[in-house]
């Protein structure tokens, strides 16, 4: 092969390719603290308007707060995930953030490397013996499924609901659980559809599938769905938006995403998590290990409040709500398998 | 129960688009002479041009237009780096492809400062009917790729036009000594693939009312294994697309009471186009112009 003409083509890929690496950005604030922050954010990034921006919302609150300094980089793939956690732990950055699940194995190395440096991970999934330098912080999904489940079951007419899920693992598996314990707790006699998307990461951006999948369960008679499947879900709004029937968010306050469609949303902190943790860092207070955040800590919550909460009956809202207490106070226990 | 048969029926037809487009895409390339991997690319291109029309407009006439000719001129990029610049056709369809994908998140982000997904766009409705399968069947964008599809087909194997092109992907050489240009045409059978592609994502856009970053989700290149499987005539090719469509409908439908492995029904289509290479496969490579028609 004549290499002389793919030459300039494999320079334009290169420099495209490095700009997508996005190098670890500098947005650190002028006054210099101690306390320097990295953050690596999941695939999605930044304007994900999910929780790699929550999780960067609770960065920039706790940066004006304690006046830490922060850096941050969003990686392409696996590799650029564990290469940007170890630039930073190379520079000897005092806390490292690695936001998502995707992180669980390679924050483990990272942190045995660089043993001077704190790690947390958001939605850990390994082995909670963690090194002593790291934390990794878990969300009790399936409390709030639970919630979002028990309003859908009292809103729903036709006594159908479904769930709709991205990729079929653990952690979805726990919001399945979760809903249908929410659903049964109301309803039992309800009948719960419920689906994923697929077993790769590419269900959780396959609106394609989310609206086939929504489509399906609606023509089975489902009025309510619940999704929890990232971008997918946009797929389930669209078909709900055409049928008039309505879904409930995930992980953030989705109204916006389609306004009259969204009933509520099932809402993880990871803003108000990660503003923790860093503000634990930056007081000597970190704590290694496994920590989970449920409905008692105010990990996670559901939307029935306010004009995005205009859709639910008084009644669901009352109904719900004493049932949060009871999870909170830990008399309901929330089953996280389905 | 009839109304799951019809949803069924309505998702199958809606999921098709994007592999029928991509499919058609691949026959006119190939059929011309000019390979490219990079039709996956194409959609998403497309997919992008139509939700920039169509949002910074408010016309979803637009939006098509965009998308049309998005993935016309991507493809035509291609054609003329392998064809004038004598760039490998793999390097070229790997590079762009990979170049869509970073450039439409870096334009989604500079354009409306989100790293996954555009607003909302104001795409073209279909009737609003209590009929999930006529809600799906008389969407515009669908109406469109379906005219398209048609104009395309028959300019292939029923005009002039389409014969120089078959005579360039044949045997270039003969073509040549007709008096065929083949540079030339090859260069606009890509435009044309492109094209065939872009109404593959401008339905994609305009029926998810919203363009998301990998929204394409590899379809297509599955649509590269339907064209394989339809050996580049058109009529098979679309066919093997909408059972593709079809296969992934019913594993979505069904799933519930259908105990299979989703990781089986997913293969199924990269396993039969294995299955008719390792079984024809010879055959196919040593007589191209013997097996189209």
């Amino acid at each position: 092969m004549n290499l002389r003409p793919v030459a300039p083509l494999l320079a334009l890929v290169a420099a495209l390719l490095l700009t997508l690496l996005a190098p670890a950005r500098r947005e650190a604030p002028p006054v210099r603290s101690r306390v320097r922050v990295g953050l690596v954010f999941d695939v999605g990034g930044r304007g994900d308007k999910s929780f790699n921006d929550a999780a960067y919302a609770g960065l920039v609150e706790a940066a004006r707060s304690e006046g830490i300094a922060f850096e941050l980089a969003e990686p392409t793939g696996a590799e650029d995930r564990e290469g940007a956690m170890r630039l930073f732990g190379s520079r000897g950055f005092d806390l490292i953030l690695g936001i998502g699940y995707i992180f669980s194995r390679d924050i483990v190395e990272v942190a045995r490397a660089f043993p001077r440096s704190r790690f947390a991970c958001v939605d850990f999934a390994g082995d909670p013996a963690t090194p002593p330098n790291l934390v990794g912080l878990r969300f009790r999904e399936e409390e709030g499924a639970f919630l979002v489940g028990a309003a859908a079951a009292s809103e729903s007419r036709t006594r159908h609901v479904g769930f709709v899920g991205g990729m079929n693992i653990e952690l979805i598996q726990r919001f399945e659980a979760g809903f249908r314990a929410g659903v049964r707790e109301v309803c039992p006699t309800c009948t719960i559809h419920a689906a994923y998307a697929g077993t790769t990461p590419e269900a959780f951006r396959d609106p394609l599938r989310g609206k086939a999948i929504a489509a399906s369960q609606i023509a089975s008679g489902a009025d309510v769905l619940f999704h929890a499947s990232g971008l997918t879900g946009s797929g389930v709004f669209e078909a709900a938006r055409a049928t008039s029937t309505r879904a409930i968010g995930v992980d953030r306050d989705q109204f916006d995403e389609a306004p009259g469609v969204v009933l509520t949303s099932m809402v993880k902190r990871v803003d108000t998590v990660v503003r923790e943790i860093i503000v634990e860092t930056s007081k000597g207070q970190f704590r290694p290990g496994v920590r989970s955040f449920g409905v008692r800590e105010g990990g996670v919550d559901w939307v029935h409040e306010g004009p995005h909460a205009a859709g639910l009956q008084p009644s669901t809202v009352a109904a719900v709500e004493v049932l949060r207490g009871r999870v909170a106070s830990g008399e309901l226990r929330v089953p996280s398998r389905p | 129960m009839s109304g799951r048969i019809e949803t069924l029926l309505a998702e199958a037809i809606r999921m098709a688009v994007p592999y029928m487009a991509c499919g058609l895409g691949a026959v006119l390339t190939e059929r011309a002479g000019v390979v490219n991997i990079g039709l996956e690319g194409a959609l998403g291109v497309s997919g992008l041009c139509a939700a920039v029309g169509a949002i910074s407009t408010g016309s979803g006439v637009v939006g098509l237009g965009a998308g049309v000719l998005g993935g016309g001129a991507y493809c035509l990029l291609h054609g003329v780096l392998v064809v004038r610049a004598r760039v490998d056709a793999m390097v070229s369809g790997i590079a762009l492809t990979m170049a869509a994908y970073g450039g439409g998140r870096v334009a989604l982000r500079l354009l409306y400062d989100s790293a996954s997904n555009s607003p909302r766009v104001p795409g073209l409705e279909g009737l609003d009917s209590r009929s999930a399968l006529l809600r799906v069947v008389s969407e515009p964008a669908l109406l469109g790729f379906a005219a398209g599809a048609v104009v395309l087909v028959t300019v292939l194997l029923r005009t002039r036009l389409g014969l120089r092109l078959r005579a360039c992907g044949d045997d270039e050489g003969a073509a040549a000594a007709a008096g065929v240009e083949v540079g030339r045409t090859r260069l606009w059978a890509s435009a044309l693939s492109g094209a065939a592609c872009g109404l593959g994502g401008v339905h994609m856009v305009f029926d998810q009312h919203q363009f998301d970053a990998g929204m394409t989700g590899g379809r297509g290149f599955l649509a590269l294994a339907a064209a394989i499987l339809g050996r580049h005539r058109p009529g098979a090719t679309l066919a093997a697309c909408a059972g593709f469509a079809g296969l992934e409908a019913a594993q979505i439908t069904f799933q519930d009471q259908l105990r299979l492995a989703p990781e089986l029904i997913r293969v199924m289509p990269f396993v039969a186009t294995l299955g008719l290479l390792a079984w024809a496969g010879r055959g196919m490579a040593l007589a191209r112009g013997r097996l189209w028609r």
